[in-house]
Formats: structure tokens, sequence, C-alpha cells
């Protein structure tokens, strides 16, 4: 009797796969709804061009050479097709900014760090150094002026491919002075001139140096410039890694903290941050640029699927508003 | 009659009994030293069966994948007398073993020690170049790769590995120069697909919908057309993306995906009418299908139909699977409202 139950209980059982089998066949076709959206979205982001999506802003931030992480991020960007529609940045962070948006190749532009050093942007040499110490004559950065003039041949703001800004510091009166028009190269020698170190700029009655005193992060110019989306690329240090053991090094510290300090606000109005791994990295270490490229890279690609999420939201919400709103406007009439 | 002394007699006897002694040993000597060949080429043979059963009981579990057990065998085998040829061999199977369960450390070693007894092999080469691929060391692994090149020129695994790592680090021009020269090695439609994705990541749209027909050409897959109909889409080629469609569905007329696809492609154009066709055949095949529901809503909504659309939107949102979708549904009906 047993025996029986058991065997009509398996034969049951048996029945009842086979009726759902075709069910369960059915269901592993079933159309994966988040890969059709973002897809179908991703094309939209691809292929149209503001106004009819949003646009999207790429901020950044100062540091010296671990600045160079910006150079990682835009090639990962490029590699996923994602535009980039206003760019505004902060010391390197204007200096990578300002070649990107000339139109110069992340290829070439990665080739590039390979050759520079100091003496390409700067006069400083021994010598110099010692007479920087001892009669306190600060160093010049015009050689960065005649360098990314002779790189981005001499353009204008409005003559760049990708609309640009980036900021200085005055140092009389400790204004933020925001760049978006006029001559491009004296704008991000400003914008990359050490206080204390390098000489600052002349410009209009004003005496320009590093805009990492005031805005580190320059989120505000690019919401200025009309960025929809803000991408904000932080490249700060690791303070509890370095132990200042100079007058250079102190300087350095106290330029980034007071730079920190600023960026902690500036970073609550982006809309997503890269973090790329250079803390460690201190701003004259230019030899380290492989490693800051990479870090870049490796940040980026992590947090690309964020990132186009994102972007895809942001886009269908741009599309449907747009869409709304002009019917709206349809039925006022 | 012996007249001989006696002393003579006893000499005589003791002169044969040492010689009979010597013959004796000698035989003796020679009996052992029979036995003892016959012993010594009795224990070669058995060791050389014992070493080649070894060796082919290794070999049988490296077949079967048990990379474990095959590797106890590997490694007992190297207290073997071998040729240098041999070991090699063996060193090369247990770096196999050891790159097959993820003991890459262990898997460098043991192809090292190929290399080292058989330098010229670019078999040994081809394998340090692809743990170094799988460790991250890229830049050895092109060196490894690259040696492999020139020992033999037309390694198909080289070429393709070096395509392989450069696609990965973004650049996209040498990598698709070494996926191109294994097409001459070897054509087949992976390759044509890859080279596809390189020309992607250049934005050069064009060449990669070039090199994807080619792939198509060789070995159709529904998923390429579908993707071909993407790059026509991002061209805004879409009388083309929607012929590429036509065709898969062509070859798959039950296929929701292609159907969705098409059905977005004629949104895309603006032919409303086609597009809620192909929609309400997908409902009627599956009336559950939470994304037709969302695109008919969004038709509907652009033909100026609001309350149409709010209907499918909703029907969307309480059908949908994903957060995605029912995200994207609750803000559109938000909107509405």
């Amino acid at each position: 009797m047993n025996f029986r139950k058991t065997k009509l209980l398996r034969l049951t059982i048996l029945v009842i796969l086979f009726l759902i089998s075709p069910n369960l066949s059915a269901l592993s076709k079933e159309i994966d709804e988040e890969n059709f959206l973002t897809q179908y979205f991703w094309r939209e982001v691809i292929t149209l061009k503001p106004p009819e999506r949003p646009r999207i802003g790429l901020v950044l931030g100062g540091g010296g050479a671990r600045g160079l992480a910006h150079i990682g991020v835009f090639r990962v960007l490029e590699e996923a097709g994602l535009p980039v529609d206003i760019v505004t940045g902060t010391s390197v962070g204007a200096l990578v900014g300002a070649l990107y948006s000339s139109g110069i190749s992340i290829d070439r532009i990665e080739s590039m760090t390979e050759e520079i050093g100091w003496s390409d942007l700067t006069n400083i040499s021994a010598p110099s150094v010692v007479t920087l110490f001892l009669s306190e004559k600060l160093l010049s950065t015009e050689k960065m002026e005649k360098y990314i003039a002779d790189k981005i041949g001499n353009k204008r703001f409005d003559e760049l491919k990708i609309p640009f800004g980036c900021v200085a510091t005055d140092l009389r009166t400790g204004e933020k002075i925001i760049f978006y028009e006029g001559d491009v190269a004296p704008a991000v020698r400003a914008s990359a001139t050490i206080p204390g170190v390098f000489t600052p700029v002349e410009y209009r009655h004003r005496l320009l140096v590093d805009g990492g005193l005031v805005d580190n992060i320059p989120t505000d110019v690019a919401r200025m410039l009309k960025a929809d989306i803000i991408i904000a690329v932080n490249i700060s240090a690791d303070f509890t890694k370095n132990t200042p053991s100079n007058i250079m090094s102190v300087l350095s510290q106290s330029i980034s903290i007071q730079g920190e300090f600023l960026s902690g606000e500036q970073l609550k109005l982006t809309d997503l941050v890269i973090n790329p791994e250079v803390s460690d990295v201190g701003i004259h270490e230019l030899w380290r640029s492989r490693e800051c490229i990479d870090a870049g890279i490796v940040a980026t690609r992590k947090i690309m699927p964020k990132l186009k999420r994102l972007i895809i939201d942001r886009t269908y919400q741009w599309t449907i508003d747009q869409k709304v709103t002009a019917g709206s406007r349809t039925i006022e009439k | 009659m012996d007249n001989r002394p006696k002393s003579d007699r006893r000499e005589q006897d003791n002169r044969k009994m040492i010689k009979n002694k010597l013959i004796l040993s000698g035989l003796l000597m020679v009996v052992i030293h029979l036995l003892l060949v016959i012993f010594s080429s009795f224990y070669v043979y058995c060791a050389e069966r014992d070493k080649k059963v070894h060796l082919d009981i290794a070999n049988m579990y490296f077949s079967s994948g048990d990379y474990v057990s095959a590797l106890k065998e590997y490694t007992l085998l190297l207290d073997y007398q071998w040729s240098k040829e041999e070991f090699a061999g063996i060193f090369r199977n247990k770096g196999a073993c050891h790159e097959n369960i993820k003991q890459y450390d262990y898997a460098l070693d043991a192809f090292h020690q190929a290399v080292s007894l058989e330098p010229r092999n670019w078999i040994n080469q081809l394998n340090l170049a692809s743990v170094f691929e799988k460790t991250g060391l890229t830049e050895k692994a092109i060196g490894k790769y690259e040696e492999v090149l020139r020992l033999n020129k037309e390694n198909f695994e080289a070429r393709y590995g070096l395509g392989r790592i450069y696609q990965k680090l973004g650049l996209n021009s040498r990598a698709i120069e070494n996926y191109r020269q294994t097409l001459i090695i070897k054509p087949n439609a992976e390759i044509y697909r890859v080279i596809s994705k390189c020309y992607e990541s250049t934005r050069d749209w064009q060449m990669a919908c070039a090199m994807l027909k080619q792939a198509i050409s060789l070995a159709p897959n529904p998923e390429d057309y579908v993707h071909l109909s993407f790059l026509y889409s991002i061209q805004n080629q879409y009388d083309t993306a929607i012929q590429y469609l036509s065709t898969a569905l062509s070859n798959e007329p039950k296929s929701i995906d292609v159907m969705l696809h098409l059905a977005a492609a004629n949104f895309k154009k603006g032919n409303y009418e086609t597009t809620k066709n192909l929609l309400n055949v997908i409902l009627d095949m599956d009336s559950k299908n939470a994304v037709a529901h969302f695109f008919l809503g969004l038709v509907l909504y652009f033909e100026d139909n609001v309350s149409g659309s709010r209907i499918e939107i909703e029907k969307a949102r309480s059908l949908a699977k994903s957060e995605m979708l029912k995200e994207y549904s609750e803000y559109f009906i938000k909107k509405l409202n």
C-alpha cells in the first residue's frame, strides 16, 4: 500500500513538472527589462545633443601631480561613449581640462605627461630653488603659459570644442575669479600658480594665484555654464600619510587643507564623485604619472555602472519633462 | 698400478681440488652475475612500466579535468629519469594543472622550468603569457606573446592574446591591428565581433557596422542583428536599423526581444502606427509584458492620448519586475498627474 502511494506521489510530481516546464522555458526567455531600457536610453544619451538631453559637466579638482588621474578618467569616459558637454577645473584640473576641451586627443595628452617635467612648466632648477629660500625670489610659471598656448594653439575660450571654465584667486582681495572668456593660456596659468612658490600672475590689475585657495572643485562654475548633471573628480590628499618636513611641504599641505575644507561643500552640489586613489602622491611627483593615470582609470571603471544609470535616469526624466511641458503648452494654447 | 711416490699423488689431488673449487667459484660468479643482470633488467623494466603507468594515469586525470589528482601524479613523476623534452612536457602539464585551479604562482614556476629546459619551444612561452595575462601582469604578457610570435610568426593564440590585452587597455588601434592579423591566420565570426567592439569604442560606427556584418556573414547570430540595428540607430539610420531587425524577426518570428527592439526603432522614427501594431502583437503573445505596456504608454502620450497612456503606464508599473521600470513608470504617472 505504502509502495503504491509513493509511486502515485512520484507520478504526480512528474506530471506537475511536465505541465509547468513549458512555462519554465518561457520564463527563461523573459525580457530583461532593465537591460532593454538601459540600451534604449543609452542610445538616446549617445545620439542626442543638448538641449535634447541633459548637459553633462565634468569638474576636475586641483592637486598637482595627482591631477594626472583626470587623464585616466577621460579615457574611460571616452571608451564608454559618455559625452562630456562642459569641463571646469582648478589648478592641474584647469590644465588637463583646457587641453581636453581644446580637442587634443586623450592619447596625445597621455603621451605629453610622459614627456613633461616641472622644468617645462616653470623655471624651477636647483639654483632657482636656492634663490627662493635665500632671497625669497619667487619662481615663474611663464613657461606654463607658453606651453599651454603652444599645445592648444593660442585659443580663446569661445574657440574651444567643449565649453570650459577655470578658477583662480585674487591675492589682494581673496575673491574667486572665474575664467570662461578671453585667452585660455593665461587663465590656466593663473589657476595653477601655487602661492608662495610662484610669482602671482598679473591680470587686469589683479594678482592671481591657484584657485584651490578658494574653490578646489568648481561645481558652481559648471552650473554657471549650464551643466545639468555634474560629475566631480576629487583628487584630495590623505594628510595622515604625509609628515611635512620642509617649507615646501608644509606650505603645500596647508594649502591642501584649506582646499579640502572648501571642497567638502562643493562636493555636496555634485551628482556623482569619482575618487581616484592618489591620496599618497605628492603635488610635485610628476614622475608618478602612470600610477595616477591608472588610478583614474580604475576609479572610473568601478563607478561606471552607477554613472551610466544616473545619466540614463536623468535623460529619461529630461525627455518626459520636455514632452510633458511641451504638451502642457499645447493645451494652454 | 700407480708407482708415483705418495707425496706426489697427494699434491696432484690437491691441485685437482683447487681446480674444481676455482671452476665452481667461477660458475657461481657467472650465475650470480646472470642473476644480477636478470634482476636489474627486471627492475628497470618494472620501473619503466611504472613510470609509464604513472604518466598515463597523470594524463588521464588531466584530460578528465581532475587537476588535483593529476598534479599529485605529475609531482611523483619528477623523481624518475626523463629526457629534457619529457621533463619539459611534465612541467608544462603540471603548470597547466596549477593554472586550471588558479594557483598561478605555482603555474608560473612550472612553466618557467619548462622554458629553462626548452627555451625555443613557443608553447612554453605561450603558457607563461597566458598566466601573466590572467594575473594582470600585462607588460610581461605582451613581452611573452611577442616572444611566441618571434618563434612562431603565425601563432593565432599569441596574436589574439595581444589583441585582447590592447583592447582591455583601451589601445583600440593596436588591438584592431592584432585582431586583423588573426583573421589572416584563422578567420571566424568571433574575431569580427571583437573588432567591431573596438571600433565602437573609438566611435567609428561605420567600421563597427562593417565588421559586425562580416561576423553575420560567417555565423549569423540573432543578437548581432539587434546590435547592428543599435549601431545604425546611433547614426540616425533608422531605416537600415529597421531592415536588420526585420531580418532578425523573420529568422525568429516569436522573439519578443527582437519585436520590442523593432517597435523601439519605429518609435524613434516616428512610425507610431507600426510601433503600436508591433506592441499589440507582443501583448497578444504575452499580456504581462511590462516593457510593451510602458512603450505603448509612451506612444499613446506622443499621440496626445493622455488617458490611454495613463492606463498603459499604470499596467507597466503593476507588472514591472525590475525597480528601474517601476521607477520610470511612477515618474511618468506623477508627471501626467
